[in-house]
């Protein structure tokens, strides 16, 4: 060996991967093989690695026949994984870095290093599994989070609910403590204009304008109360069948005069037959009511006031009561009432605002505020639903459903309304003797 | 209006309620009026008067006016004597929800002006 030799053996001796030369083809043998490369393949030695078919080291002999073909084609491979096994018989992963050569004599044979990268693989694998693993945790962890966070949401928003309601409550309640207290002083007023009227002197002009006057503003002071008392009571329904439409239309009688006076044009869209519901005709009277006149009071200049009824079919929307009917596939029938108008809105920011008690943008004696907090509670009581928006096309549109009766479609007999008392009523008051009168 | 004036006891703590309503009363010469202030002398001033009706404060101090109903209607000189209460404690829709009775007995809820109460007065004075 020349002293050049003697350095190349020597490095093949010494290199940690494995360096071997062997020929291709099924029967293919090793030429060449360096230490590193007969400890690999746990041969006794050299020679006895030598003398074995490369096929045998394979645990797959058709892996051998593609690597074969792959670097008959392109002279050369990199970085080709191969599953092997040692003479004893232990598998290992292995990746090979090899190259086709051709000896003088024409013969093909194959330049190769091969390292065991068992152990290597093993880490990926664990590594990759670790990290589906991390990224399933990091999924459930993010569900859980998701969730964590619509429950805080939903706790907050019953909260908020809570605080509102008890808000509520506290201001109803309040509130009823001072009507009570209210109402002795008024009856005072009351009998004696009673008395002061009944002794007026036959044309004593200007003092029976005051008495009038006095009259009217206890009668609305009385007014206020009612709605007052009405939020904090535990009221009792009077529930009967009923049918809306003619609930509707009452309704549109008792401001009939209030839609003249602002030159509104009142347009009735009502479903021909609707299943009877079950309400209390008083009180929804009261709202259709409160919702006409703040349509009108918005609309002062003139518009249209839209009322409409329809029948829905809709899943579980509003909470089961004892009452109502499943129709076909879980389905329940609802009456749907629709109050529009096209005035001016409501502004965005004042929208959360307005079901709030006594709160009012009208001035002092116009609005109390109570109007749309009566409405709610109302509707509470009736299991109903209510929302109110700005419509599309401006105005207001307030949307309610009252479930319906039972699936049948014929209209219902309404019971006798209360009879009313009606009294010569101005404008002003209009509202006040409606409520009066109940 | 009728020959005999009906006699009408009103017992309600507020004095100028009771001195209107008994002006008011009066003076359409049907009824002849006379007023408690105090609910603890209710009971004597009824049998002395012996009224044909009597109107009746709920909320009063010292005596509440349902127990100044169960004195009257203990007494078999009075047990007749119809007994309309007054109070403001009550809303008028829940008195005619239970077509003006409460516990058996005609409410009127206040404030009531004349008018009404004329018409309730004139229907148990019948
Ligand atoms: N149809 C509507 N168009 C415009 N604004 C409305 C309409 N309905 C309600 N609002 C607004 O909502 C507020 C609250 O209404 P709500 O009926 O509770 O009280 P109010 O009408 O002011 O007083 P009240 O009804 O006691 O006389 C109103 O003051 C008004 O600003
Ligand atoms: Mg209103």
């Amino acid at each position: 060996m020349t002293e050049v030799e003697k350095r190349y053996a020597e490095l093949m001796d010494h290199l940690p991967v494995g360096v071997y030369r062997n020929t291709p083809g099924d029967e293919g043998r090793f030429l060449e093989a360096n230490p590193e490369l007969v400890a690999m393949f746990e041969a006794e030695s050299r020679e006895q690695l030598l003398g074995c078919r490369v096929n045998d080291l394979y645990v797959d002999p058709g892996q051998r026949k593609v690597f074969c073909e792959k670097i008959l084609r392109h002279g050369f491979v990199r970085e080709h994984e191969l599953e092997l096994k040692t003479l004893k018989g232990r598998r290992l992963l292995a990746e090979v870095n090899a190259t086709l050569k051709r000896d003088k004599g024409g013969e093909l044979y194959i330049d190769g290093v091969i390292a065991d990268v068992t152990e290597r693989k093993r880490a990926e694998a664990d590594l990759r599994r670790a990290c589906a693993e991390l990224a399933r945790s990091q999924k459930a962890l993010k569900s859980t989070m998701r969730q964590l966070l619509a429950s805080r949401d939903q706790l907050e928003q019953a909260q908020l609910g809570l605080i509102q309601a008890a808000r509520f409550e506290s201001v109803a309640t309040l509130a009823a403590g001072v009507a009570h207290e209210v109402k002795n002083p008024l009856q005072i007023i009351l009998m004696g204009v009673d008395y002061l009227d009944a002794n007026l002197p036959p044309e004593s002009g200007d003092l029976a304008g005051v008495v009038g006057d006095i009259r009217e503003a206890a009668r609305r002071a009385n007014a206020i109360i009612r709605e007052i008392l009405e939020l904090s009571v535990a009221a009792r329904l009077d529930r009967r069948e009923a049918d809306m439409n003619a609930v509707v239309e009452r309704s549109l009688t008792l401001v009939h005069y209030e839609a003249q006076a602002a030159r509104v044009q009142v347009v009735r869209d009502l479903a021909p037959s609707l299943p009877p519901v079950l309400i209390d005709t008083v009180k929804i009277e009261q709202v259709l009511i409160n919702l006409f006149l703040n349509s009108l009071q918005a609309m002062a200049q003139g518009g249209r006031l839209t009322v409409s009824t329809r029948v829905e079919r809709a899943r579980d929307a509003v909470r089961s009561n004892g009452a109502s009917t499943v129709g076909e596939g879980g389905e329940h029938q609802f009456v749907a009432v629709e109050v529009r108008d096209n005035g001016p809105g409501i502004p965005r920011e004042l929208l959360p605002k307005v079901f709030d008690p006594f709160f009012s943008t009208k001035p002092v004696g116009v609005g109390t505020g109570l109007g749309l907090a009566v409405v709610r509670k109302i509707i509470d009581l009736h299991e109903a639903t209510i929302d109110l928006a700005n419509g599309a096309e401006g105005g207001v549109r307030v949307a309610m459903r009252f479930r319906a009766r039972s699936p049948t479609t014929s209209v219902m007999p309404v019971p006798d309304a209360p009879k009313r008392q009606r009294t010569a009523i101005r404008p002003a008051s209009r509202k006040a003797a409606i409520l009066e009168a109940r | 209006m009728k020959g005999a004036k009906k006699r009408v006891l009103i017992v309600d703590d507020e004095v100028s309620f009771t001195r209107l309503l008994k002006l008011n009363l009066e003076q359409s010469d049907g009824y002849e009026v006379q007023t408690v202030n105090a609910p603890l002398t209710a009971l004597a001033e009824a049998r002395r008067f012996q009224p044909e009706l009597i109107l009746l404060d709920v909320m009063m101090p010292d005596l509440p006016g349902g127990d100044v109903a169960a004195q009257l209607l203990a007494d078999p000189a009075l047990r007749h004597v119809p007994i309309i209460f007054l109070t403001a404690a009550i809303k008028k829709a829940e008195v005619s929800a239970c077509g003006g009775l409460v516990g058996g007995l005609p409410f009127v809820a206040k404030p009531v002006e004349m008018k009404e109460l004329r018409r309730v007065l004139d229907a148990y004075l019948a």
